[in-house]
């Protein structure tokens, strides 16, 4: 009785080789054994390393140096080795077409290069008042004088000379030039103090 | 998903075993990548700052000291360095391109003489395009004057 009840009573389809067929090592080779469970867990440490790895680059490069000047396809600006860090200015804009200062227009460039005049009167009256808000607003600090000019590579000195002449007059001594890094230095330490 | 094994938990007592949660970490790292792609600045800025040469003769009251007159004048033909009182030509080269890389070795060698100088004045013509005067103050500071000033060629 004892022998009957070993049997299985539900027989599961499937090859049924013989006893000594499945112990045979040529035969008998995955025959038997189970198969392996296709349940298996991603490996996501790399891809979590790659993604800290890139997050840490980001930050690096992360300035907030852009957000100082208004980026155009209308100006192309000039590269330069030998530049200091940019720092918040008005910034007069000079695109082959027009002079802008903080977004504003000021002038077309086809009616200054007419002119004789040395300086642009619309563009001196402007910085002049923003230089009189900024003394009445901050009363506590000192009118440094500084502007930013972001010129197209292929505006001629004639106009530019009449800028600088106009921020002069207006007040704004330190004048600097925009200009993209190039080969990836440093900031210059000659220029600095 | 990840897991730490922590033995010890033998003997029909509750499983030790940890699931880190990973997907918020994913997730926040995801999001903190597209923050920072979309907020990159991929253009490094930079300026040069130079002032405007004064016209007219100075208003001070003390009289200046005597110093090297260096003046550098960027014309659509050549580059014209005056030191003290001698006039040096520095033409294009055949290309059409202003040669910087003489200008250099002629202002580095104006350094060697006068190493505590920090002063130039740039004149250039009107039809001279912004890229060629920074390109000029750009090599002007390499060179080792750092105090530029700007004006207007005469003539």
């Amino acid at each position: 009785m004892a022998r009957h009840f070993s049997r299985p009573i539900i027989v599961v389809p499937g090859k049924r080789p013989g006893k000594r067929l499945m112990r045979s090592r040529v035969f008998g080779r995955g025959i038997g054994k189970r198969k392996k469970d296709i349940n298996s867990d991603l490996n996501l440490v790399p891809m979590i390393d790659i993604f800290v790895l890139l997050v840490i680059f980001l930050i690096q490069q992360f300035s907030a140096d852009g957000d100082l000047l208004f980026m155009t396809d209308r100006i192309k600006m000039p590269e330069a080795a030998n530049y200091d860090q940019l720092m918040r200015a008005p910034v007069i804009q000079i695109s082959p077409d027009d002079i802008a200062l903080e977004g504003q227009m000021i002038a077309r460039i086809s009616d200054i290069e007419g002119q004789e005049l040395w300086n642009i009167p619309k563009l001196e009256e402007v910085l002049r008042d923003q230089k009189k808000a900024f003394e009445t607003l901050n009363t506590s600090e000192e009118f440094k004088g500084d502007i930013n000019i972001q010129a197209d590579v292929n505006v001629p000195f004639k106009v530019l000379k009449k800028v600088m002449y106009s921020a002069n007059q207006a007040g704004y001594f330190n004048i600097n030039f925009a200009v993209i890094a190039a080969g990836g230095g440093a900031p210059s330490e000659e220029t600095e103090g | 998903m990840a897991s730490v094994s922590v033995p010890g938990g033998g003997g029909g007592k509750r499983k030790v075993d940890v699931n880190i949660e990973l997907v918020p970490f994913i997730d926040m790292l995801a999001m903190m990548i597209t923050f920072l792609m979309m907020t990159a600045v991929w253009t490094q800025l930079g300026k040069i700052q130079v002032s405007q040469a004064a016209m007219g003769g100075s208003e001070s009251s003390t009289p200046p000291r005597p110093t090297l007159q260096l003046n550098l004048t960027v014309t659509e033909r050549s580059y014209l360095l005056l030191v003290g009182s001698e006039m040096k030509e520095i033409p294009k080269t055949p290309d059409g391109s202003f040669d910087t890389a003489k200008l250099v070795e002629e202002l580095k060698a104006v350094k060697k003489d006068y190493p505590d100088h920090r002063s130039i004045t740039i004149a250039a013509e009107d039809g001279i395009l912004y890229q060629h005067l920074v390109l000029t103050v750009d090599k002007c500071i390499e060179a080792g004057f750092p105090d530029v000033s700007v004006t207007a060629a005469l003539g």
